[in-house]
């Protein structure tokens, strides 16, 4: 059985313990009002048995009187005191006889001082000369007092009157009027309805019983009231039940003695009164009380029932939707409507509730920018990567306004323009597409100020708008505040129709766009400090390979091969950003070794090489004070190893020589190879390679031959036969566009030597895209010029494409620059077709400065 | 809670019921039209009304037995008007016929002379009953008898018993003895005679019959009054039992007297020991 059974356990603890009141009260009511009215119609009956017995008692006294009287009259009668004075019992007979016939008694007799009859008449069955009196009454007959007492005759007991006879001649005689005790006697007692009677005598014998005639069970009851009773039974009981086969019966019991009597003769007088009657009054009255105890009990206990329901039903509707609320279940419905306390609870709550959403929304919202605010910060602090950090400030901006459409815009510094550069959700045909002329973002980063686009409130389908660059149903855009100003927007939007922002919204926008502006500028702080970091080295590397003209632009070479290389393996940034410091300071060490045998042009000796060998060592300890932020030491000491362990200096072999060292080693080789020297001439590119493939194994890591190798021969198929920007001279044919593309290959390397590898990049990425804009067939790739469909270009689209490429690198670097670059390239060129080269250059130059 | 309130008022509805019931008055049947007829007269006569009454079929006729005395008041009740049916027990005067009653003669009852049981004596002549009277015994075991005194019982010289006691027996100019008792009424003669030791008196043979009274019947002259004595005439002191109504009487007083000699009522009569009139 469950702990809780909702809805009914207020309702059960109202109503059982009233169901069990009232049944209690019900039973009580019941058996008192059952008691109390047995009780009381059994004290009724009782009464009016004794009644029946005391109006018997007072008929009796009344009859004693009435006989007292007539018997006055008789023995004063002339004739009769006449017979006596004669003693004539003839006479005293007959006059007796006419005396009974008008006193109507049972028997008239007269006696002598003996007590024997000397005339009677009446149903005494005894004769003259019989002696009728006894003993105890005959004393006071004799002296002649009058009196009335019970006499026994035979077997019939009278109530006997005597007084005496007043006769001449001092003689006495007594006249004794008697009355039978019968139930002739009895039927003169006034008896209620369906009562009995009853005489016993002294000694609890019967001696008549009278039953009204409508008594129920009357012979029976007459039988009852005849049986003897002892007389203590008689004394202590008073009353007592006669229960007969169809009817009950309460017996009372009273002894009187008759008035005037000398021997002071008990009776008992019997008073019988049917329980019939009352039985079917309680019977009735029992049925009443029940009945109306059933229907109060009922009534009262449907009303409690009631009741119940009308306060338990709602409290434990409020109960459950507490319940529900306090799991997190806001959408709960307060259903109780009216106007009592229970109601009035319930609105409470609904506003409770309300407020409690509202604020546990805050709350949760507020929980969630923190935890996103922590992701996007932890995001911030682990890329140094701009494309990537804006990307995941745009995912998690996405994930918390749960919005599909955005992108984040920034001005270009030098440009002024506003770029896109993270998007989701759309597709924009080009930066300038979202962030042109009258979009969110312009007007964002002009004003500084957020801005929201929100579909009119309650709006139909009818009047729809959506935000024309991004397609979002709503959105919000804010600016990114720098120290400098605004740099950028960001923007979200959703293509929800239903969907909202708020200000609450903006407010967070701004939050997350405050972040990822600190985190821009932190990588451009760092861009610039690698920048600067780069360009010192290269300075170095410019003055190293400054000491040795014929080894002039190797290191720059040699790290244009080595990312090629890194590049082909997909290298990491930062390891691309290790091994280009690597190979601009590879040979460092070189400062440690004597001009003249650095210098010499011819075979070293064994002694020269020797010291020779010592360079990658040497490097290694001039760059050990300095802490790079890259590991660059093991790549600069171990270059000179070779892959089957006979290099120096550590004589490392295979994997143990640390990656970009065996790049390294293969770009620097390869450079060698291929450059001039004073004392040879540098080999062709197919030599270089078939040079590289016999060493692969032995001095070279073979997959890393095996992906350059790769690399050179693409990059040969783009550009034809004077494909690499070697230092190539006079044996490559005089042509024109050659020419050009040497001067852009020139260009382009001292661009990324000067600016470095991430504005080369830049740059080719800007040139590439104003050539498509022009319709130029040229593809400007690791700062190579080649044309993107087969056949021969003509001169002049060549010479209009570097025009191209030229005005990009002048804008990125500067007018200035851009002519030194040019010269640079120029200088580099063979004297032939350095003059062919200088035209088309001025005119490009010329072209771009019109 | 309504299906409770529903069954509960059903059941106060039968209480009701019920108690209505048990109040409502008790409506009594309406009689059909009953005809009264009150009688009233010689009380000797009244035993034979009230069993002939008894014995009338038509129990739509009520008989009211007015207290009455003798046949003289019942004639005068007749003739006035006071009373339906006039008991006699004897012939009407002259006077009375004159009054132009219609007579109705029941029955010829015997006169019978009785003594209590204590008494023991079973005849007596004419003779020794006119010694009794006159009081020249005192004692019966003079006669014969128990010792005890005679306690002599008497009528009323105007009685209709005692007419035909002196008709028969006791002759018009017997003197009866001062010590005898008189008595008003033959009921009262009747518990005389059964309740006072050595008591002799004389009363209707029908009613001696008929009540059983605890009497001896003496037989008078050897002569046991009985039915047949009557009816053969052996047994001459005999009396008319008869009813008197007016000519102008009721239809269903008329029925009555009609009735009253009829079959029917004859057997009733004789059946109680009364020798209906032929």
């Amino acid at each position: 059985m469950s702990a809780r059974t909702p809805g009914r356990r207020l309702h059960n603890e109202i109503v059982y313990p009233l169901l069990g009141a009232l049944l209690a009260v019900g039973v009580t009511a019941v058996v008192l009002g059952v008691t109390v009215m047995g009780d009381l119609s059994e004290r009724w009956v009782d009464e009016q048995a004794r009644t029946v017995g005391t109006e018997a008692s007072a008929f009796l006294k009344e009859y004693v009187s009435d006989l007292e009287r007539s018997c006055q009259l008789a023995s004063s009668d002339a004739e009769l005191v006449d017979a006596a004075t004669q003693r004539n019992p003839q006479r005293l007979a007959a006059r007796l006889v006419e005396l009974r016939s008008a006193l109507r008694a049972d028997g008239l007799f007269v006696v002598d001082d003996d007590g024997r009859a000397v005339a009677l008449v009446g149903d005494l069955s005894v004769l003259p000369g019989d002696v009728v009196l006894p003993d105890a009454p005959l004393r006071y007959a004799r002296i002649d007092m009058p009196f009335t007492t019970l006499l026994k005759i035979q077997q019939a007991t009278y109530v006997c009157t005597a007084r005496p006879v007043r006769a001449g001649g001092y003689q006495t005689l007594t006249l004794c009027l008697c009355e039978a005790v019968d139930e002739r006697m009895l039927a003169r007692v006034p008896l209620p309805t369906g009562a009995g009677v009853a005489i016993l005598d002294q000694s609890g014998r019967r001696l008549a019983a009278r039953v009204a005639p409508d008594a129920q069970d009357a012979s029976a009851l007459k039988e009852a009231l005849s049986a003897p009773v002892d007389k203590e039974t008689l004394a202590g009981l008073g009353v007592w039940s006669v229960n007969l086969r169809e009817s009950r019966y309460r017996v009372g019991a009273q002894s009187i003695t008759l008035p005037g009597d000398p021997l002071e003769g008990e009776l008992w007088l019997l008073g019988a009164a049917p329980t019939t009657i009352v039985d079917n009054i309680r019977a009735s009255t029992t049925l009443l009380i029940v009945l109306w105890t059933v229907v109060a009990v009922g009534s009262l206990f449907g009303l409690g029932w009631f009741l119940a329901k009308r306060v338990g039903t709602p409290i434990a509707e409020l109960s459950d939707a507490v319940e529900r609320v306090a799991s997190g279940d806001y959408d709960v419905e307060f259903t109780v409507r009216g106007q009592n306390e229970i109601a009035v609870l319930s609105e409470n709550l609904a506003k409770m509730t309300d407020s409690l959403q509202e604020r546990t929304e805050g709350l949760t919202r507020k929980v969630l920018e923190l935890a996103t605010l922590y992701e996007m910060s932890r995001v911030l602090g682990s890329t140094l990567d701009l494309d990537v950090l804006l990307d995941a400030v745009l995912d998690s901006t996405l994930r918390i306004f749960d919005a599909d459409v955005g992108y984040v815009a920034l001005v270009d510094k030098e440009s002024q323009d506003l770029l896109v550069r993270a998007w989701r959700g759309m597709s924009p045909a080009s930066p300038k597409a979202v962030t042109g002329g009258g979009s969110m973002a312009e007007w964002v980063v002009k004003e500084g100020r957020p801005l929201l686009f929100n579909p009119p409130a309650g709006g139909s389908d009818g009047g729809r708008k959506v935000e024309p660059t991004t397609g979002a149903a709503a959105a919000a855009c804010v600016p990114m505040h720098s120290a400098d100003g605004v740099i950028g927007a960001l923007a979200v939007g959703s293509s929800d129709p239903g969907a909202r922002f708020t200000s609450e919204d903006v407010r967070l926008l701004s939050t997350i766009a405050n972040h990822a502006t600190i985190a821009v500028g932190t990588i451009e702080l760092y861009q610039s400090l690698q920048d600067a970091y780069l360009s010192t080295v290269r300075a170095l590397a410019a003055a190293i390979d400054a000491k040795d003209p014929y080894t002039r632009g190797h290191s720059e070479r040699v790290a244009t091969y080595a990312l090629l290389i890194g590049e082909r393996i997909g290298l990491s940034a930062e390891q691309r950003d290790a091994l280009e410091m690597a190979s601009y300071l590879h040979d460092i060490g070189k400062i440690g070794i004597p001009e003249d045998i650095l210098l010499k042009p011819g075979k070293l000796s064994d002694e020269e090489m020797g010291q020779m060998r010592h360079h990658p060592l040497i490097g290694a300890n001039i760059l050990k004070p300095v802490s790079f932020p890259w590991p660059i030491l093991p790549v600069v000491r171990h270059h000179h190893e070779h892959y089957d362990g006979r290099g120096y200096p550590a004589g490392l072999r295979g994997e143990e020589i640390p990656l970009l060292a065996r790049i390294l080693t293969v770009a620097d080789s390869y450079e060698a190879m291929t450059s001039d020297r004073p004392y040879r001439r540098g080999r062709s590119t197919q030599e270089a390679i078939v040079e590289l493939r016999r060493c692969a194994g032995s001095q070279f890591d073979p997959e890393l031959v095996d992906a350059f190798i790769q690399v050179l021969e693409s990059v040969a198929e783009e550009a034809g036969p004077s494909g690499l920007p070697a230092a190539d001279d006079g044996a490559a044919p005089e042509q024109s566009e050659a020419a050009l593309s040497a001067v852009c290959d020139g260009v382009m390397a001292a661009l990324r030597r000067l600016g470095g590898p991430r504005l080369a990049a830049n740059v080719e990425r800007d040139a590439n895209a104003r050539l498509e804009e022009c319709g130029m067939p040229f593809v400007l790739r690791s700062g190579h010029l080649t044309a993107s469909v087969d056949g021969k270009p003509s001169i002049d689209a060549v010479s209009r494409a570097l025009a191209i490429v030229l005005t990009v690198v002048r804008q990125a670097a500067g007018p200035g620059l851009a002519g030194q670059f040019v010269a640079d390239a120029l200088q580099q060129l063979p004297p032939r077709m350095r003059a062919l080269a200088q035209a088309i250059a001025d005119e490009a130059i010329g072209q771009q400065a019109e | 809670m309504s299906r409770h309130s529903k069954s509960m008022l059903a059941y106060a509805a039968i209480l009701l019921c019920l108690i209505g019931v048990g109040c409502a008055p008790q409506t009594s049947q309406e009689p059909a039209e009953r005809s009264r007829i009150k009688v009233s007269g010689s009380g000797t006569t009244l035993p034979l009304i009230r069993l002939l009454a008894s014995a009338y079929p038509d129990r739509s006729v009520e008989f009211e037995f007015l207290p009455g005395l003798h046949s003289a008041a019942g004639i005068e009740g007749v003739a006035s008007g006071a009373i339906d049916v006039g008991l006699v027990s004897r012939d009407l005067t002259d006077e009375e016929q004159a009054l132009g009653l219609t007579y109705t003669l029941l029955s010829e009852d015997g006169l019978v002379i009785a003594v209590h049981p204590s008494v023991g004596i079973q005849e007596l002549t004419t003779e020794q009953v006119k010694d009794i009277y006159r009081g020249r015994y005192s004692n019966w075991k003079e006669l014969g008898g128990a010792d005890l005194p005679i306690v002599v019982l008497d009528r009323n010289e105007d009685e209709s018993a005692k007419i035909v006691l002196r008709k028969h027996v006791l002759g018009s100019s017997l003197e009866v003895t001062s010590s005898a008792a008189v008595l008003s009424h033959e009921p009262d003669m009747i518990s005389a005679l059964s309740s006072t030791p050595g008591a002799i008196g004389y009363f209707s043979l029908g009613a001696a019959v008929h009540q059983r009274v605890p009497v001896d019947v003496v037989a008078l002259d050897g002569v046991k009054p009985s039915i047949e004595t009557l009816r053969s005439g052996d047994y001459r002191v005999v009396r008319p039992l008869a009813i008197v109504t007016r000519s102008d009487a009721d239809a269903a007083v008329k029925k009555f007297v009609q009735w009253v000699v009829g079959p029917e009522a004859r057997d009733a009569m004789e059946r109680e020991g009364y020798a209906a009139a032929r």
